[in-house]
């Protein structure tokens, strides 16, 4: 079976989100510490999703 | 200059020493405390001289590509909750030591586990010859160039081999197969990293400092010379996103950092933490470059962080950087060494057919590991020696780009089980000899040009790397998807595929092993481990289970199993694991069902997490449950061997037997009389088995048990049979009292007929005999005559007592009043002291206020029984005490004597009628049965209340409030 969770993330990144990074990041006005930007709200993000989520909680065996 | 280098050898020795004395000195709760920070420094750790030389160089060559790519390094732990939690249950689950062991256990077979293992020791190569080559560059600027005015490479590795291999190595033997060890070894790799990192952030700071003069002044720099522009180059960056997101999958040293981390808490913090972590050390990048940029200094971009401080005058910095950059080298080289030490022991040494009784296994491992890390360091060497490139970007490109050809086979494991070990092997050996012709090769070579007839030349070398990089994973993917489409693939592998799945739940196996227990598991286990190693390795799993050697359930023995294929996985890889696992401890069935039972009982922990029709089944299996649960009749579901499956609480409470001891062990293992009662009705035809008795030391039980054969086909098999057991004592007594009642009633009949046609006849005698006394001339016939008066007088005794029991009626409860207790006591006491030919003295002890609803007569009659039976029964100048007490709701009365006590074994006849232990003519054995009667009429109870002298008899009537 194909595990659609996989896929349909792999698709959202490399196919929406990369290219519009990269877009951002290119802007002529853009300045040079945008990528660090990204990265570093990414973090963030995924600090604040796994401290609600819990979703590791599932393999607690 | 060569005095930089040794203070640098000094300080990453001395900084070495300090963290293992932290360690040794009883602070390993430090890192304890820290562990997720630990492991995820101990994972930037893989990254090696990566931050300090390649990061430049890649600023220098690809702008702010060298940004995305560390991101695109950190991205898979960004998405670690959504994507590794699954992998990483899997990984914890089996304890993989290492990546071949997992594809291995994945793809089924040996020669495919010796080709990823290949794979992996080729395509690290150039990573590992980058770490030496890093420390040589700067051995070669700093002793040879500077001093000597010429380059010796070949003898700066040489000497770089001393600190990055020497370190590296010492950091690989440390680690060791018990827990504290392997933390103790992450820990000093963690510390070592930090450091590194911390000399990075120092000579950033410094160069900033001491070229520009401060943080704006870098700024204002970057503006007026347009460096800030400069650098908004993003060339390759698509590719480099590509193989740096790949790379963080497929590093066979993440993934032996990973299998050492098995807490959740480490995972959830580390998808944060490392990105973190590279997100920190990437900020001194560009600062340093343009430092470099800025001084105009003739040296290479990689060395612009190592090599500045030397040349601007700033020894301690200088001193630091190089320390620091050599601490990240050993443990870059030491991670990698550990990886694929470990890769190699399961694939190349086979341990499964090593002969351990007479060799230490703990021994033989940490040998196999260290020779297997020799010489890896001296493969290392050696390609360093013969690498024409210097540039450690590309060193590090080829190694990436070469495991990232792991990628569709690590894919495949978790995503997609359609691909099979045929098509990803050969996906994977053509990748490889692409990988080793166009970019591998050319690190040797130099580039080089092939011809291909109707398609022109085509340059191979690293310079192509981004297009090369496509070009080999689109015909791996594509060769591993079509290979796989068109060829089949074993039952064997489908079955382990899908189990591999991250959506999988990866139940238990439920296999049938023969009947053993786990001390014979132990000796089993000796004849091919040793003893030694065979006694920890079960201690170990004893002490984790809670179980004992002598534990033979079923269930037990299957835990002990799992566990045991897992810590040996751990320790000698998959196929060698399982292959002395099956010796040990093998099985005597056939096939292999999902063990349902450990799943469910691991629901209630995940059932939060369950939505839609899950949530609803699992609503529905609780609801069943615990139904079945609470069931008044014991309910009992047992499989094809009469292993106990379920055991409910009626079940529980009847036989006296947990479920907590019962489940998971066999029907004949279960204490007796159940054991054999059970067992032999799960072994017979029969489908109910009513009024079975089941024998008590204290009080005989009855039961009646039936029988649901299970009709689900043998694949599916879970519960072969379900028995029912019905408890029936009270029921059964109940009737055998109604029966004795019953009786009673008929001897009270036959009492009254038999008095009435006694009575009249004896009174005739009586009065004749008067008569014969009072005419009689002799004192013969008188002495007769008083005789027959005597034995009619006794005659009468007896009718009368008969009589009695004949009439006891049943008043009802609407005939009772309320009376003192005290009133019948008194009376009967009274009674018998009108008799004065025993001397035995009566004493009371009635408590205030105890009423109860009853006949007074009746009442007066069984204290009037009861206290002539002590009487007879005590010795002269005793003492017999009635004593009354009362509860809220119960009146207890005690009639307590000093004489012989009644003998257990007529307890249960005394309330008889005509049971007596009189001597003939004393008693009519009717007194008892009166008492019990009259008791059983006001709704109470009467017993023998054990006593160490004389006896007693408690009377238990109904209590009502005055």
């Amino acid at each position: 079976m194909l595990n659609y969770r996989f896929v349909t993330i792999l698709l959202l990144v490399f196919c929406v989100i990369f290219p519009l990074v990269f877009y951002w990041i290119n802007m002529p006005d853009g300045a040079w510490y945008r990528p660090y930007q990204f990265w570093f709200l990414g973090i963030v993000g995924v600090w604040l999703w796994q401290r609600h989520s819990g979703f590791y909680e599932i393999n607690d065996r | 200059m060569i005095a930089e280098i040794l203070l640098a050898i000094l300080v990453l020795l001395l900084v070495y020493a300090g963290i293992t004395q932290l360690l040794r000195l009883g602070r390993p709760s430090l890192f304890m405390a820290n562990l997720s920070l630990t492991h995820s420094l101990a994972m930037a750790g893989i990254l090696g001289i990566v931050p300090f030389f390649v990061t430049m160089e890649m600023a220098g060559r690809y702008g702010l590509s060298v940004v995305l790519a560390m991101a695109a390094f950190s991205f898979i732990y960004l998405l670690s909750p959504a994507i590794l939690a699954p992998v990483q249950f899997l990984v914890r689950t089996y304890r993989f030591p290492s990546m071949s062991d997992m594809l291995q256990h994945r793809f089924r077979g040996s020669g495919f586990a010796k080709l990823t293992c290949a794979v992996a020791v080729l395509a690290s190569l150039p990573f590992a010859v980058a770490q030496v080559m890093a420390i040589a560059a700067i051995i070669d600027e700093y002793i040879f160039y500077k001093n000597m005015g010429l380059h010796s490479y070949s003898l700066a590795i040489l000497l770089a081999v001393l600190p990055v291999g020497g370190v590296g190595l010492w950091l690989a033997w440390q680690e060791d197969r018990s827990a504290s060890t392997r933390l103790a070894y992450l820990a000093t790799i963690a510390g070592l990293t930090l450091f590194a990192f911390l000399t990075l952030a120092v000579t950033a700071i410094a160069l900033i400092h001491e070229v520009f003069g401060g943080i704006d002044e870098l700024l204002l720099w970057t503006r007026e010379t347009r460096q800030d522009r400069l650098m908004q180059r993003y060339d390759s960056g698509y590719a480099f996103v590509t193989l740096f997101f790949i790379a963080s999958m497929v590093l066979p040293q993440l993934n032996s950092v990973y299998a050492r981390s098995q807490l959740d808490r480490v995972a959830q913090d580390r998808s944060w933490m490392f990105p973190l972590l590279l997100f920190l050390i990437s900020l001194p990048v560009l600062p340093l470059v343009w430092s470099g940029l800025s001084v105009g200094r003739d040296i290479p971009l990689q060395l612009y962080a190592t090599l500045l401080p030397g040349l601007l005058g700033m020894p301690l910095v200088s001193v630091l950087i190089i320390s620091g950059a050599m601490a990240a080298a050993a443990c870059g080289f030491a991670l990698l060494a550990v990886a694929l030490s470990e890769n190699m022991l399961s694939t190349f040494c086979h341990p499964h057919r090593q002969n351990f009784t007479r060799i230490n296994l703990y021994r033989w491992i940490r040998g196999r590991k260290r020779l297997s890390s020799v010489g890896f360091l001296l493969l290392t060497l050696v390609a360093a020696l013969l690498v024409r490139s210097r540039s450690l970007t590309d060193l590090v490109l080829v190694s990436f780009i070469g495991l990232a050809q792991l990628a569709p086979a690590v894919l495949a494991t978790f995503y997609f089980p359609k691909i099979n070990r045929k098509g990803v092997a050969t996906g994977l050996s053509v990748a490889m000899v692409g990988w080793f012709c166009g970019l591998f090769l050319p690190l040797f070579i130099g580039s080089w040009e092939i011809a291909i007839p109707g398609f022109g030349s085509i340059r191979l070398g690293v310079g192509q790397w981004h297009h090369i990089l496509y070009e080999l994973l689109f015909l791996n993917f594509s060769l591993c998807l079509v290979v796989s489409l068109f060829s089949e693939t074993g039952s064997e592998e489908e079955r382990f595929a899908e189990e591999c799945m991250v959506d999988s739940v990866l139940l238990s196996h439920r296999v049938e092993i023969a009947e053993t227990s786990i001390a014979d598991i132990r000796e089993r286990l000796g004849g091919l481990l040793g003893e030694v190693v065979a006694a920890e390795e079960i201690e170990k799993i004893t002490e984790e289970s809670q179980l004992e050697l002598h534990e033979t359930r079923p269930q037990s023995i299957r835990v002990v199993r799992e566990k045991l294929a897992q810590n040996l996985t751990s320790l000698i890889g998959a196929y060698a694991g399982h292959r002395i696992v099956e010796e040990a401890i093998p099985l005597s069935g056939g096939h292999e069902i999902d063990d349902l039972v450990v799943f469910e009982d691991l629901l209630p922990s995940s059932s939060g997490h369950l939505t839609g029709l899950a949530a609803e089944l699992n609503r529905l299996r609780l609801h069943h449950r615990t139904t079945l649960e609470n069931l008044p009749i014991g309910v009992c579901s047992l499989d094809t061997e009469g292993e106990v499956l379920f055991w409910n609480r009626s079940i529980e409470t009847f036989t006296g037997i947990s479920a907590e001891k019962t489940t998971g062990a066999l029907l004949r293992q279960l204490p007796e009389p159940w054991a054999e009662l059970l067992n032999d009705f799960f072994r017979s035809d029969d489908t109910r088995r009513p009024n079975v008795r089941v024998p008590h030391a204290n009080r005989d039980q009855w039961c009646n048990l039936y029988k649901a054969v299970l009709d689900i086909k043998p694949s599916q098999l879970l519960g072969s049979q379900v028995l029912l057991l019905e408890d029936i004592t009270d029921a059964l007594l109940l009737s055998r009292e109604l029966a004795h009642s019953e009786r009673l009633a008929s001897v009270g009949r036959l009492a009254a007929g038999v008095a009435h046609e006694i009575g009249n006849p004896v009174t005739g005698i009586a009065c004749l005999a008067q008569d014969l006394n009072r005419d009689a001339i002799d004192s013969e016939s008188r002495e007769s005559a008083t005789k027959i008066l005597e034995q009619t007088a006794r005659i009468a005794d007896i009718v009368h007592a008969l009589t009695n029991y004949s009439r006891r009626s049943e008043k009802a409860d609407d005939e009772f009043r309320a009376l003192s207790m005290e009133e019948p006591v008194k009376s009967a006491i009274k009674l018998l002291n009108l008799q004065h030919d025993r001397k035995v003295a009566f004493t009371t002890d009635v408590a205030d206020n105890v009423m109860v609803m009853g006949d007074a007569n009746q009442l007066t009659q069984v204290f009037l029984n009861l206290l002539t039976n002590a009487r007879d029964a005590s010795p002269d100048q005793s003492v017999v005490t009635v004593k009354v007490q009362a509860s809220s709701e119960r009146v207890i009365a005690r009639v307590t004597d000093e004489g012989g006590g009644i003998p257990e074994s007529i307890r249960d006849q005394i309330f008889e009628p005509f049971f007596t232990t009189k001597e003939t003519g004393e008693g009519t054995g009717l007194g008892l049965s009166l008492v019990y009667d009259i008791i059983r009429n006001h709704r109470g109870e009467i017993k023998v209340v054990e006593r160490e002298r004389g006896n007693c008899m408690e009377i238990s009537l109904p209590r009502v409030l005055a």
